[in-house]
């Protein structure tokens, strides 16, 4: 044992350095407390920019939403406290009220909208209580910005935009994106930006290319990627934005009409869609009879820097699926995928989260095999328990969750004891 | 001693020495994996033996092993099938199943001779090996003394509080 204390005492910071930089971000933050010398080393921002080289793991938000009749809103719970799952160590964290900065006081609740590179663009009452105001902030450099006034009027939680947050991963300045989401309004968009701390109206709509409402929109290396509705084929389009040239393009993409909504996700830097679609089933195809649809959930990477045409990563039917998370119920649905992405580029697993249970399988598409993950901390275990929280209203129509995926940044972080 | 890297006996040979003496001969391809040697054999050619004096023969040997595995999947054969990433990945895995203490020493070595494929890798075994621990598991397995005092580490402990729960 003696030798060991010797050699890793022994160890160059810079190897100290680069073994720290495999970690993920809360075993980081919580390493700080080993030595100075680690806290030190692990403040400093040419660290930070090891991290980000080296960095593999990622993080899933989720939020769970209460539907009544005339309204849906957020539970309680999540409300209050903001918490994700560590994919790769599988282990949840809760980030309660009062406990960091991001919180203006005790009783503020905030909750999750958008996330990028662990900032969390999330919705938070007001000054006099009333109205709610964007609020950003970072979990882990406990800062956070109340966002000024917002062009678009919301009065529940289930007519709000669709909202993109997108950082820049060197300088920490930031945009936020707000895409209409109502199918009867126009598709109005507006941009936040970070350095001017003002909101701007883009001039230049996507609707001369067919678009309606925005159904999903993520940001990966600084460009906007958004499915709309289309207003002619009633199809769904996928389209990329360039905020420089103030300029939409079409993506050359066919996404099925399904009434459950096409969704993108950024994972390792490359972009995916997950979607539905219908597919005859084999053994019905015989002539006279009705053809039968089987309903098949589909992960799909788009090719950002080629034709942008589609790559199937993952084609898994309904019926498979619902064996898996053993959920029966009509309305089975996924509410999110994470593609998960190893070293050599390769995707051999997907997280799936269930939109009723909230539940997480990470599946194996070698193998065809599933594992459930560590369930939510605050999720009741069975999946018809209705939110157990003192909510004014009675017991909702249905429950479900829905997922963000980010990264973490350690940059911001604050640097005490340093001499 | 003779350490067998590569049969292709048309290449250029060097000649390492270790700290304990043993002398290695291997392929020049072999010892390009490491950016040090490289500099050091373009510097002075392949004539001289090249002393490591800090890495031990057990440690040398096997970073060499490392070394004209990988050197080797560079090449291609006609004759035989390329290596695949998937055995790649796992012949790495195997490389750094070894106690502690030898991955403790692989680091330095590797670290001085610059090879930075290794050097991940191994970094990356110590990073699984200490992964979702508390600070106090921390200290123990490295043997890292605690110099914060009660209200300096509770202070930090306020700053990010979820991680600790």
């Amino acid at each position: 044992m003696d030798s060991n204390r010797c050699l890793w005492g022994g160890l160059p910071s810079e190897v100290i350095e680069r073994v720290l930089s495999f970690l993920p971000v809360p075993d980081l933050c919580r390493f700080r407390t080993v030595c100075k010398r680690w806290n030190e080393l692990l403040c400093k921002p040419n660290f930070h920019d090891l991290c980000e080289l080296n960095r593999k793991n990622a993080y899933l938000f989720v939020t769970c939403y209460l539907e009544y009749r005339a309204f849906t809103m957020v539970d309680y719970n999540f409300k209050e406290t903001t918490s994700f799952l560590d994919l790769e160590a599988r282990r949840w964290y809760l980030i309660k009220p009062g406990e960091s900065r991001a919180t203006r006081n005790d009783e503020e609740m905030i909750y999750v909208l958008a996330v990028d590179d662990g900032l969390v663009c999330g919705l938070a009452p007001g000054k006099d209580g009333e109205d709610y105001s964007l609020v950003v902030s970072d979990v882990i450099a406990r800062t956070r910005r109340e966002l000024p006034e917002w062009p678009i009027a919301c009065d529940s939680d289930d007519d709000l935009p669709i909202i993109v947050t997108a950082v820049d991963v060197s300088s920490r300045s930031y945009k936020v994106f707000v895409l209409n989401s109502c199918e009867l309004e126009e598709t109005g968009m507006h941009v936040y930006e970070s350095c001017t701390n003002e909101w701007r109206a883009l001039k230049n709509p996507p609707e001369a290319l067919g678009a309606r409402n925005a159904v999903s929109a993520v940001a990966l290396h600084g460009i906007l990627y958004a499915i709309f509705r289309q207003e002619t084929r009633g199809r769904f389009v996928l389209l990329h934005y360039n905020l420089q040239e103030d300029s939409w393009k079409e993506v050359s993409m066919s996404i099925p009409r399904k009434k459950r909504h096409p969704q993108l996700v950024v994972s390792s830097n490359r972009l995916f869609v997950m979607m539905w679609m219908g597919v005859p089933c084999g053994s019905c195809s015989e002539q006279g009879s009705q053809r039968k649809f089987q309903l098949l959930f589909e992960l799909r990477e788009i090719l950002v820097t080629g034709s942008g045409a589609g790559r199937v990563v993952a084609r898994i039917s309904k019926t498979h699926l619902q064996e898996i998370f053993d959920e029966q119920d009509k309305n089975f649905d996924i509410a999110y995928a994470v593609p998960c992405i190893n070293s050599s580029g390769a995707c051999q697993s997907i997280v799936l989260m269930s939109r009723l249970s909230g539940v997480l399988i990470s599946y194996d598409l070698v193998n065809r095999s599933a594992i459930v993950l560590p369930a939510h901390p605050l999720i009741p275990s069975s999946y018809q328990g209705f939110s157990r929280n003192p909510s004014p209203y009675s017991n909702p129509l249905a429950i479900y969750y829905q997922g963000k995926y980010t990264n973490l940044s350690l940059r911001n972080l604050s640097s005490r004891f340093l001499e | 001693m003779h350490f067998q890297g590569s049969p292709n006996m048309a290449e250029k040979r060097v000649k390492l020495i270790s700290s304990d003496n043993d002398e290695f001969e291997v392929d020049e391809a072999v010892a390009f994996e490491s950016e040090t040697l490289r500099n050091m054999i373009q510097d002075t050619g392949t004539n001289v033996p090249i002393s490591i004096p800090n890495v031990s023969s057990d440690i040398l040997a096997k970073v060499l092993e490392y070394c004209s595995y990988h050197a080797e999947t560079m090449e291609t054969h006609d004759d035989k099938p390329p290596i695949t990433d998937a055995q790649i990945r796992e012949w790495d895995a195997d490389f750094v199943d070894v106690h502690p203490a030898t991955l403790y020493s692989l680091i330095l070595a590797a670290n001085y001779l610059n090879i930075k494929n290794l050097l991940d890798l191994i970094c990356q075994a110590v990073a699984n090996n200490i992964r979702g621990k508390t600070a106090v598991e921390i200290r123990k397995i490295l043997h890292i003394q605690d110099d914060f005092t009660y209200e300096e580490e509770m202070e930090i402990r306020r700053e990010t509080k979820w991680a600790f729960d």
